[in-house]
């Protein structure tokens, strides 16, 4: 009796090993897929900002289908220099939070990674953007 | 001499010399033709000293276009201070995060598997932190599984083989049914080995070594006649 309740866990066990192996075999390697294209532009944009506090920034793929992304988002307070803040974004961590204070700001997006098939620069440009959005003042 | 050097230098400051800052803190100066730039602090030079005029603050490559090697402690930090720099390009890890840009760069690429931000100046400031990287195998959950349900496995079969079922050994000085098959054949009238081996339907070999331990414990009796060896039952066995 005793002897079958341990092969039972026996075949359990071995099971769940043969699972999480391939798992981990699968989450490690990394896919290759036939011939990623690298891409990357850059847009600028004007950012009125009313209410101090806490800006969420998030991007949008779309429908895009993509191997890595890496945003740079970097907000310049106009007219004087020296007062930026920069937010990176990757596929990763989609969102993050900055502080701004009011006051008129100009927004560059830097985008850049790889598409596993060619995509146009149009398409990835029509799929790609970045939301900033008023969190709160905490 | 050092005058000459430094005339030769300055008059052509205005090459456009190309730096390459790499994250592990190697940067490299490209000079596609004659000119300079002012020995950076805080770094050491690599390329061997045959082949840098020096002057002052001012080095240059003794070949023209060359190139000057040298390494900084970089620990997140980028920073490059050449007036006569006039591209500088950062290269970063894709799990970098930077935090702080000064000038915002001409352009941000991905490429072999390295952010390459392009600054059209070699006056570049860039603060960043490397995040452990998402494919790592100790932050992959699937790790531990592995190991724990391995070693559940492992045991379970230790287990399993603690628990096997040993065989049943006859202790010496008792009878299994073979010995009494032998016995019986004896009593038979089987004499010889070959006969009790025929009556008994036991190996030879087998019929061999029982009937000998049958001789030693004293149940059965070897006799010699003429060369032949004859086995009996001991009468107090019979």
């Amino acid at each position: 009796m005793r002897n079958s309740v341990i092969l039972i866990l026996l075949v359990l066990s071995l099971g769940a090993t043969a699972f999480s192996s391939v798992k981990l075999i699968t989450s490690t390697i990394t896919p290759s897929y036939p011939s990623p294209t690298a891409f990357s532009y850059n847009v600028s944009e004007t950012l009125v900002v009313d209410k101090e506090g806490y800006y969420t920034v998030v991007i949008h793929k779309g429908n895009l289908n993509l191997n890595s992304l890496y945003v740079i988002v970097v907000f310049q307070h106009l007219p004087g220099r020296g007062n930026e803040k920069t937010v990176v974004l990757t596929l990763s961590s989609e969102s993050e939070e900055v502080k701004l204070h009011r006051g008129v700001y100009e927004v560059i997006v830097y985008f850049t990674g790889t598409t596993p098939s060619y995509e146009g620069l149009s398409t990835i440009q029509g799929n790609l953007s970045v939301t900033i959005f008023y969190k709160g003042e905490n | 001499m050092a005058l000459i050097i430094a005339l030769g230098l300055i008059p052509l400051a205005s090459a456009g010399v190309r730096a390459t800052f790499f994250y592990n803190g190697t940067v490299l100066f490209y000079f596609p033709s004659r000119g300079w730039v002012e020995f950076p602090e805080n770094f050491t030079l690599i390329t061997p000293v045959s082949d840098v005029m020096r002057t002052g603050q001012l080095i240059a490559p003794t070949n023209f276009p060359g190139t000057l090697t040298f390494v900084t402690q970089s620990r997140g930090v980028v920073e490059l201070q050449e007036p006569n720099v006039t591209e500088t390009y950062v290269l970063l890890p894709l799990n970098s995060r930077i935090t702080y840009l000064n000038p915002t760069p001409t352009s941000v690429k991905e490429e072999n598997g390295y952010l390459n931000l392009t600054f059209a100046t070699g006056n570049v400031t860039v603060l960043y932190y490397v995040v452990p990287d998402q494919g790592s195998l100790v932050l992959n959950p699937y790790v531990y599984t592995t190991l724990i349900s391995s070693s559940i496995s492992a045991y379970m079969a230790y287990l399993l083989w603690r628990r096997r079922p040993t065989p049943q050994m006859t202790p010496p000085d008792q009878l299994d049914d073979r010995d009494v098959k032998i016995l019986n054949a004896i009593k038979s009238g089987a004499d010889s080995l070959s006969k009790i081996s025929e009556l008994s339907l036991l190996p030879r070999t087998t019929v061999y070594r029982r009937v000998k331990r049958l001789v030693n414990m004293g149940i059965v009796q070897e006799i010699r006649e003429r060369g032949k060896v004859k086995y009996v039952v001991r009468d107090n066995e019979k």
